[in-house]
């Protein structure tokens, strides 16, 4: 009989997933409530395999699962949780997750995934593998800022609205009349599709 | 104890003089300000006087020289009386007279400074002082730096001259020319202290200002105008603003602390809110129907504007004041003071300070205000993310806890029971697969699109588990893929529809026919209960009178009317797939 570790700070998913799992896969189940209490049980005794939830209380199924493998422990582990990221999906495979899914998947599902890699295969939730593919396609693109669109002069006025200055003071300070000043100063906020100066200042600087 | 006690009104006293003398130099220095030409007119006649002393110690050295000193005497007095005589003329023909009337105050002392060295440079050096501070409000800097730059080349070249006031005795004049130094430089000085507290308390306002724009969730233009008639001594002071985007038009004026809103014409508003002459702050007066501003080039204007000056008055019952705009988000805004202003430069360009005071504050509330947005809306995704994961979570137990139940207990159950727990599992697995459609948002924001029958006919089995009635779809664009993010929408639009119809009134048969036509998706709910029962808010005959319904098709931008149709209540929604 196959031994397993849920590791989950849910109570009633984690009695629920025991229960299931007990009866289903007729496999020993031990449940830990918390990363701490999750070691403790490891360096007791090792199971045949581990299901983590990715957010929990006192950390993450990521750091915990980054631990194990630090340790040395080569046991399979399988993430299953409510959502997680594509980052998040690629650092878990990179640390050699074994499989991931999510908890609203049908039941069986979770039971393939726990033969499978107890099997010793891997198993991936598609919806999740679909993601952080698109993820890795992007982030290949270079990042592009809300202001690359606009011309260098305009990114110049952008950068002195920012700061806070006036019309008058920019017109100063770049050595231009006022009114080519407003002219810049509206098609910027074009470009930006933005109202004000305010919401110029409020997107790009957290973009 | 008493020591403290004296120490503290000592402070206080001391605070108290400090607060007065300040104020005191200010009101002379502001005087002195607005009142520059007046402090030409005194040191010219001053200059006159010192070289009528000088020159009348040449009268008898020689009879040639004795016809120059005439000649330059009734010079000098024609010089005093034209420059008095501009302070008289006209605005128009003062603007236009002062500035070459500056020139020749500017040539006269340079000349005086070149010629008679030590003994006379103090006079003119000193009359040549508001000479270049008019001429930087008439001319303009650059003419400012002309002439600074013209003093210092003179009193470089002077040597190069013969000097006729080597041939007189200094000490006779000494005690003269220490008295006038005296006198105006005491004059300059209060002056130029006087223009330094009033840019401290423009300044002081201005924080005052930005302060309150940062910590107010609405800026109301009443306070604001009483901040300006308490910066720009007034008793009215009016705003008038249009809002951009919903080209929202406004009008308040406060007159000695009473507010009110008259109408305007359209015209005349849209007239005086942006003038075509004018897209900066400017001067009126009723009495000669003109205005003064300053042009491109920063030189002064006065111009006839007898139309909007006529409107002020009517409007606003403003016959003189200055005027000055605001551009701050998507409001225009200009701002009419009554304020004495003698047609001075000096009032023109401290409106254009003052504007720019209030913009910042308009500004630096809006920033706040947008920041507060921001993070209220990055909140409200936090607590929204942590619910719908706490609801996930339960809901995934739930369905294990009645899966193992289904299982473990297979042979107890009784058959009414099994089918039960086996409609809650399809509940249950209905409702996590229609969350996590909502929460994914990669999705959508790539663009996804989904089968609409598909939604419609998952919404429908959902709705006939949850509320237990009668529900059918019938879809004549089977194969219309929609984008993923509408299809949330006609999703949540249906449901509420439902939930109104079930709850208002009692609706146990509902049928939703989809249709496509024109580029816009077509629905007609029918409720096919019997007429004289309560009627649902949602399907109520003629207007639809559901918020929560009403919320939904204006997100959708949809267009719904409902009617009745024989025994049955019909609604039928229409809405927009281009953007």
């Amino acid at each position: 009989m196959p031994e397993l570790l849920i590791v989950d700070d849910h109570p009633l998913f984690l009695e629920g997933l025991r229960q299931f799992l007990a009866t289903h896969a007729q496999a020993e189940v031990r449940c830990a409530s918390s990363v701490e209490q999750a070691l403790v049980m490891l360096d007791a005794k090792l199971p045949d395999a581990m299901i983590l939830d990715v957010m929990m209380k006192d950390g993450t199924g990521l750091q915990l699962l980054s631990k194990i493998r630090a340790r040395g422990i080569r046991t399979p582990v399988i993430l299953l949780t409510v959502m997680i990221q594509p980052e998040q999906t690629l650092e878990a495979l990179k640390l050699g997750c074994s499989g991931i899914t999510l908890k609203e998947s049908n039941p069986q599902e979770l039971l393939a995934c726990v033969e499978t890699v107890l099997a010793g295969g891997t198993r991936v939730d598609a919806r999740v593998m679909e993601l952080a593919l698109m993820h890795s396609v992007s982030a290949g693109q270079p990042h592009r800022s809300p202001t690359d669109i606009l011309t260098e002069r305009e990114k110049e006025l952008a950068g002195l609205i920012r700061k806070g200055l006036r019309n008058r003071e920019i017109a100063d300070r770049l050595g231009l009349s006022e009114g080519t000043v407003k002219v810049h100063v509206h098609s910027i906020f074009k470009k930006l599709k933005v109202r004000s100066r305010a919401e110029l200042i409020v997107n790009t600087n957290a973009g | 104890m008493s020591l403290a006690s004296d120490s503290r009104v000592g402070q206080v006293a001391s605070g108290a003089v400090q607060h007065r003398v300040g104020h005191t130099l200010k009101g002379v220095a502001v005087a002195a300000a607005r009142w520059l030409p007046g402090v030409l007119l005194a040191t010219r006649l001053l200059l006159t006087i010192a070289i009528s002393i000088v020159l009348g110690n040449l009268h008898g050295t020689s009879s040639g020289l004795r016809e120059i000193v005439n000649w330059t005497q009734v010079i000098l007095v024609g010089w005093n009386l034209v420059g008095l005589l501009i302070l008289v003329l006209p605005p128009r023909m003062e603007l236009r007279l002062q500035p070459l009337m500056l020139v020749c105050d500017a040539m006269i002392g340079l000349t005086v400074i070149a010629l008679f060295q030590s003994v006379l440079s103090l006079p003119a050096l000193l009359c040549l002082i508001p000479v270049g501070w008019l001429l930087q409000q008439r001319l303009g800097t650059p003419a400012a730096a002309s002439l600074a730059l013209s003093v210092i080349v003179t009193l470089l070249l002077r040597d190069r001259f013969e000097p006729w006031g080597v041939i007189l005795e200094f000490s006779r004049y000494r005690g003269l020319v220490d008295a006038d130094t005296v006198v105006i430089g005491s004059i300059i000085a209060v002056a130029m202290a006087g223009a330094f507290f009033r840019a401290e308390e423009i300044r002081a306002w201005r924080e005052h200002l930005i302060a309150i724009g940062g910590n107010v969730r609405d800026l109301p233009f009443n306070q604001l105008l009483e901040h300006v008639v308490e910066v720009l001594p007034a008793h009215t002071a009016a705003i008038m603003w249009r809002e951009i985007e919903s080209d929202k038009d406004g009008l308040l004026v406060v007159r000695r602390g009473r507010q009110e809103q008259p109408h305007l014409d359209p015209a005349v508003f849209q007239a005086m809110l942006f003038p075509t002459w004018a897209d900066g702050e400017y001067l009126f007066s009723g009495t000669s129907n003109k205005v003064l501003l300053r042009n491109r080039l920063g030189a002064l204007v006065l111009q006839p504007a007898a139309d909007v000056v006529g409107g002020i008055a009517d409007a606003l019952e403003l016959r003189y004041g200055c005027s000055f705009p605001l551009i701050a988000g998507n409001v225009r805004a200009r701002i009419y003071v009554e304020h004495g202003h003698h047609w001075s430069a000096h009032v023109l360009d401290e409106c254009g300070l003052i504007a720019g005071a209030i913009e910042d504050a308009m500004e630096r509330h809006s920033v706040m205000n947008a920041w507060r947005d921001r993070s209220l809306v990055e909140a409200r995704h936090a607590l929204s993310a942590d619910l719908h994961d706490s609801v996930l979570q339960t809901l995934a137990a739930l369905r294990l806890r009645f899966e193992t139940i289904l299982r473990s207990q297979s042979d107890d159950l009784r058959s009414g029971l099994r089918d039960d727990l086996e409609s809650l599992v399809t509940l249950v697995t209905a409702e996590q697969t229609h969350l996590r459609q909502l929460l994914d948002v990669t999705r959508r924001q790539h663009g996804a699109t989904q089968s609409l029958s598909e939604a419609l006919g998952r919404c429908a089995d959902l709705i006939i588990k949850q509320w237990g009635i009668q529900c059918q779809v019938a879809i004549h664009c089977p194969d219309f893929q929609l984008n993923a993010a509408t299809a949330i929408e006609v999703e949540f639009l249906f449901r509420e529809v439902i939930a109104n119809a079930v709850q208002h009134a009692g609706a146990q048969n509902i049928t939703l026919a989809v249709n496509l036509q024109d580029d816009a998706l077509l629905l007609a709910f029918r409720d096919n209960h019997e007429i004289g029962r309560e009627s649902s808010p949602a399907l109520d005959n003629g207007a639809i009178q559901s918020n929560s319904v009403l919320t939904r098709l204006r997100k959708l931008r949809a267009h719904a009317y409902a009617d009745t149709l024989g025994k049955s209540v019909l609604l039928s929604v229409r809405i927009p797939l281009s953007a």
